[in-house]
């Protein structure tokens, strides 16, 4: 393993790895920065192009888009309130309202610096953990995954502490869209009204894109002006980004906690970056002294949010590289290349190609090591468009927005939902509904189901499966905790925060 | 003056008007377009998203069809629907050579009888088969279980790892245990790898596949071993491991439950587009870099000519018809 | 306490999503066992979420027994900055909307290579009240590098709209997916 790691960095010297690592990079952050594209996409596009290159270049390629295109999604989160990919949506909380005040730079120097942070932490963690991952990975039984799932949506009752009945009924409508559908589990079709566009269910890229980058789109170019409230503000140009970077250093828990939760969270199968986002956001918010501030443009909001997102391209190669569990699409395409350029996912890869290994590990550092200076360098040049009327950004979003749709599964459908997306999720804006809970219970509802489901065709119909085994004890500790905690907090907001001080 | 030149532009204006309608009405009845064919790009439809085994053997046979053909052969993915909205495309695409279709048979024909949708396989002018994956039954190398009577006498519910309740894994499954006389429960929610890890950890006794890819090479490994093969005679690979027809059940054998990856063209395509279109097709197949690329993607090249791949097709149908109030009443069960 | 008034735009989104709710949970009566099982372990109380909400809404009186769950006169937005959500008039929210229908309609119609120079053209003369002359040339700048990467690099494929077919995978001969 170390002799592999040592011949791996002797071979980042190599021009071709260092042309990889930076068209990878590009790539990722690009597609990353349009809303709707994501790294998928953009893994997709260059699949064909390295048929006949050398794997371990071509891995550095995929590694980069892998590590970078979540980093490149906090730039618009930040200056448009408009998430590039949805493990960017928490990042709109606190980034966006830090550019309305004229901090936009000040926010990608957060966001930048606790990517770059976030996804270092989890790769040493994956490094580390790599001879023990297949042992991990077959200690964590469906059981276990279903209160992992139901934790994540428990934490939807902390993100609408403030709104409580509103977030749930909002989580609750979103578990229940995430039932549409074909359901492979129990092979049958429903509520789709015999509609062929939903045999699938609802995609969704077209629902993020409409709840966010159009309903928001509404909301700014009616206002009109510009983004940042007042014109005329100083930006504070690269004194405010490094300002933002060194920040980061100032809430070194958020820091760590957040880089735990995303390596954890990305390492459960379809869990993925927004799930990890949402909990190291939530999670922030609860336990910090001035809870109230998250939302209002506070720098920890951002910190929270970025590191877990990035942290989950540790968590989520676990998997993926020790038994070729795919988590997320992304590692489906990945493991697509891996058997383009004649490797084999899983026992063979750790076995017999750690150079391959080694180079998906570095190229990701190297990638986000890459995009953070990139960034942060550009990032004063990037917060100047919170200056330019909404007007001249509007239509340029608009045709992005709806390119990035259409070009998910090619299907014209998809820009009509995304365009239904945007008025449903203007109103539910303006009703007071957070819309990122109902993302959450879409994303995790149909999971907690499948692995419900799963668990109890183990046990044969036996459901003391669900309490017998340790990590599902602990887990269900924690739930109940967590649950505890945010009644007592709710019935007693001057007491507990008293407690926490 | 004015006279000659109005007078030329009302001739130059008929000229040009009765090029126009020759070439539209030529077109329209392919007078051309028989000889010219192809005269623009050929669309290839693949029912699923990129970088999966059937997408990308489509891109490597279409990149030397491209070549033999003289024009693109351009591969679009239209996922959906577990692959029908390609199914659907291509059943109500012109029929005039330009669209085509790769299909995962029998998976597709089962989806279409358990939910119809309007889309009749035996329409389709067929071109060939492009790949085939041998289905086997396989165990963690460290199961007490290694035959059919061990399994029939297990006494209690043999667990299968499946992906879910529909499709090719679940068909084959309700077919093997309703022949072997085996008690079973399916475990759903399994794909690929995460098959492997339900076998390693006891989420299930058994797992189904096809043996290719990273199942192959999980078969290979000392940590699963594979029962048997739904063949008449062994597979290359695995040549230790028996057929269904060694053990006693040869209508399991025979190879009607591979998985396939049929190409066809809209249904009424003429036959000489048909003609050209296969043997071109056919020609791609034999090449040794494309036999190389869609082995490395797991896969076998099988070629078939378009008679026999529409045999193949109608023997499906049948099979699948057999057998599909079985299916029904098993997942019904669940 | 300032006093209540009945907020349309909270009532109609909450109804909303009441029919939604109440859809899928009326709608797993169809299926079996558990099929139904998430349908109506979260839709049941995710109406009755809705259905506080609609009260409150409506019957001001019971608000003290809302409070306690968090539903006050007062509620705010999840980005509790009202400010932030701020948007015009709902005149200029509708021709906002409208562009955007307008936009769709023009993709479906005409092809995304198409539509778009015409609506950007048309939105920053129109909205962003550019000279003619100097929108197409923003056009031309922002949209002949975007056409060379998306199409002729990485050839992603674009809706070419309803139209016969006329520059083919360009203009023209669009297959409308399946939608019933």
């Amino acid at each position: 393993m170390i002799e592999a790691m040592i011949a791996a960095l002797a071979n980042m010297s190599d021009p071709a790895v260092i042309a990889a690592i930076c068209l990878g990079t590009l790539l990722g952050v690009i597609f990353g920065v349009i809303p709707g594209l994501g790294s998928v996409i953009a893994m997709t596009l260059i699949m064909p192009f390295t048929f006949g290159w050398d794997p371990i270049v071509a891995m550095y390629v995929f590694a980069g888009i892998i590590g970078t295109a979540s980093t490149g999604g906090a730039v618009p989160a930040i200056l448009l309130n408009t998430p590039g990919t949805i493990a960017n949506v928490c990042t709109t909380f606190d980034g966006f309202p830090m550019t309305r005040r004229g901090e936009g730079g000040r926010a990608i120097g957060l966001a930048a610096t606790a990517s770059g942070l976030g996804t270092l932490f989890s790769i040493v963690v994956l490094a580390a953990l790599l001879p023990v991952a297949k042992l991990l990975i077959l200690w964590f039984t469906p059981p276990d995954f279903f209160w992992m799932v139901i934790l994540g949506l428990i934490a939807v009752t902390f993100a609408s502490r403030q709104n409580m009945v509103k977030g749930l009924a909002a989580g609750g409508v979103g578990i229940l869209l995430s039932l549409i559908g074909f359901s492979s589990v129990f092979g049958v079709r429903r509520y789709t009204l015999g509609s062929e566009y939903l045999w699938d269910g609802i995609e969704i890229v077209p629902l993020v894109i409409g709840f966010f980058a159009l309903s928001e789109l509404m909301v700014y170019t009616s206002r009109g002006g510009t983004i940042a409230q007042d014109a005329k503000v100083n930006l504070g140009g690269m004194k405010q980004i490094l300002r933002g970077a060194l920040e980061v250093f100032q809430h070194k828990a958020i820091l760590f906690r957040g880089s735990i939760i995303g390596t954890v969270i990305g390492a459960i199968p379809g869990a993925g970056g927004a799930v990890a986002n949402f909990l190291s956001y939530s999670t922030a918010k609860q336990a910090s002294k001035n809870p109230e501030l998250f939302g209002t443009g506070h720098p920890a909001g951002v910190v929270a949010s970025e590191s877990a997102n990035d942290a989950k391209d540790g968590g989520i190669l676990l998997p993926t590289l020790t038994f070729g569990i795919p988590g997320n699409g992304e590692m489906v395409i990945l493991m697509a290349a891996f058997i383009l350029h004649g490797i084999q996912p899983g026992r063979d890869l750790l076995v017999n190609r750690l150079d391959i290994v080694w180079a998906i590990i570095l190229g990701v550092i190297g990638a986000q090591i890459l995009t953070t200076i990139v960034i942060l360098a550009g990032g004063a040049w990037l917060a100047k468009i919170s200056l330019v009327p909404v007007k001249y950004i509007a239509p340029f979003v608009a045709i992005l927005s709806l390119i990035g749709v259409y070009a998910v599964r090619s299907n014209i459908w998809d820009v009509l939902l995304a365009i239904f997306a945007a008025l449903v999720g203007f109103f539910m804006r303006k009703a007071g509904f957070p819309l990122i809970t109902l993302i959450i219970g879409f994303v995790l509802g149909h999971l907690a189901e499948e692995k419900f489901t799963q668990s109890l065709q183990i046990s044969q119909g036996d459901y003391s499966i669900f309490f017998t085994r340790p990590v599902s004890i602990i887990l269900l500790i924690a739930i109940v905790s967590m649950l505890g905690w945010s009644l007592y907090r709710s019935a007693n907001p001057a007491r507990a925060n008293s407690e926490s001080n | 003056m004015l006279l000659v030149k109005a007078k030329n532009f009302v001739r130059l204006a008929a000229v040009v008007v009765l090029i126009t309608s020759i070439s539209v009405f030529s077109a329209g009845c392919g007078i051309f377009g028989g000889d010219d064919y192809p005269s623009s790009d050929i669309e290839w439809y693949v029912g699923f998203s990129a970088g999966g085994g059937f997408d990308t053997a489509s891109r490597i046979i279409a990149e030397e069809m491209s070549t033999d053909l003289g024009t693109n052969v351009v591969v679009r993915n239209l996922a959906g629907g577990g692959g029908r909205r390609a199914a659907q495309e291509i059943h109500k695409a012109p029929a005039d050579g330009y669209a085509i279709s790769i299909m995962n048979m029998p998976n597709q024909i089962l989806a279409e009888k358990i939910d119809p949708q309007g889309v009749n396989f035996n329409n389709l002018s067929w071109i060939g088969r492009a790949v085939i994956q041998t289905y086997g039954l396989y165990t963690a190398a460290d199961s007490k279980f290694n035959t059919p009577a061990e399994l029939a006498a297990a006494g209690d519910d043999i667990r299968f790892c499946l992906s879910g309740l529909s499709g090719h894994s679940f068909l084959v499954a309700s077919v093997t245990t309703e022949v072997m006389k085996i008690a079973w429960n399916p475990v759903t929610g399994y794909k690929g790898a995460e098959t492997q890890a339900g076998l390693l950890r006891g989420d299930c006794e058994l797992a189904l596949g096809p043996m290719a890819g990273s199942t192959l090479s999980a078969v290979q490994s000392p940590d699963f071993k594979a029962l048997w093969i739904y063949e008449d005679d062994r597979f290359a690979p695995l040549p230790d491991v028996p057929t269904v027809k060694e053990l006693g059940f040869p209508q399991l054998g025979g190879g009607k439950f591979a998985n396939n990856g049929l190409v066809a063209a809209s249904p009424g395509t003429p036959d000489d587009i048909v003609k050209k279109l296969s043997e071109s097709f056919d020609r791609a197949l034999q090449d040794p870099d494309v036999i190389a690329g869609i082995n490395k993607k797991g896969m076998a090249v099988s070629r078939l000519s378009p008679a026999e791949t529409s045999s193949v097709v109608d023997g499906m149908s049948g099979i699948v018809s057999e057998y599909l109030e079985l299916v029904r009443a098993k997942s019904q069960s669940r | 306490m300032s006093k209540y008034k009945l907020n349309g735009i909270n009532l109609l989104t909450e109804f909303f999503l009441m029919a939604i709710a109440l859809s899928i949970v009326l709608g797993a009566i169809a299926y079996e066992g558990k099929q139904q099982l998430v349908a109506w372990v979260i839709g049941f109380p995710t109406i009755g979420f809705l259905f506080i909400l609609i009260v409150a809404e409506l019957a001001p009186g019971l608000l003290k027994f809302t409070r306690a769950f968090g539903v006050s006169e007062d509620d705010a937005p999840e980005q509790n900055n009202a400010a932030q959500m701020e948007s015009g008039t709902w005149r200029r929210v509708g021709i906002v909307y409208g562009w955007l229908v307008g936009y769709f309609i023009s993709i479906f119609l005409l092809g995304f290579y198409l539509a778009t120079p015409i609506f950007l053209i048309a939105f920053l003369a129109i909205e962003s009240k550019l000279k003619l002359s100097r929108a197409s040339s923003v056009m031309l700048v922002a949209l002949i590098p975007c056409f060379i990467v998306f199409r002729l690099i990485l050839d992603i494929p674009l809706w070419p709209g309803i139209l016969p077919k006329f520059i083919p995978g360009i203009v023209g001969g669009g297959s409308i997916p399946p939608l019933t």
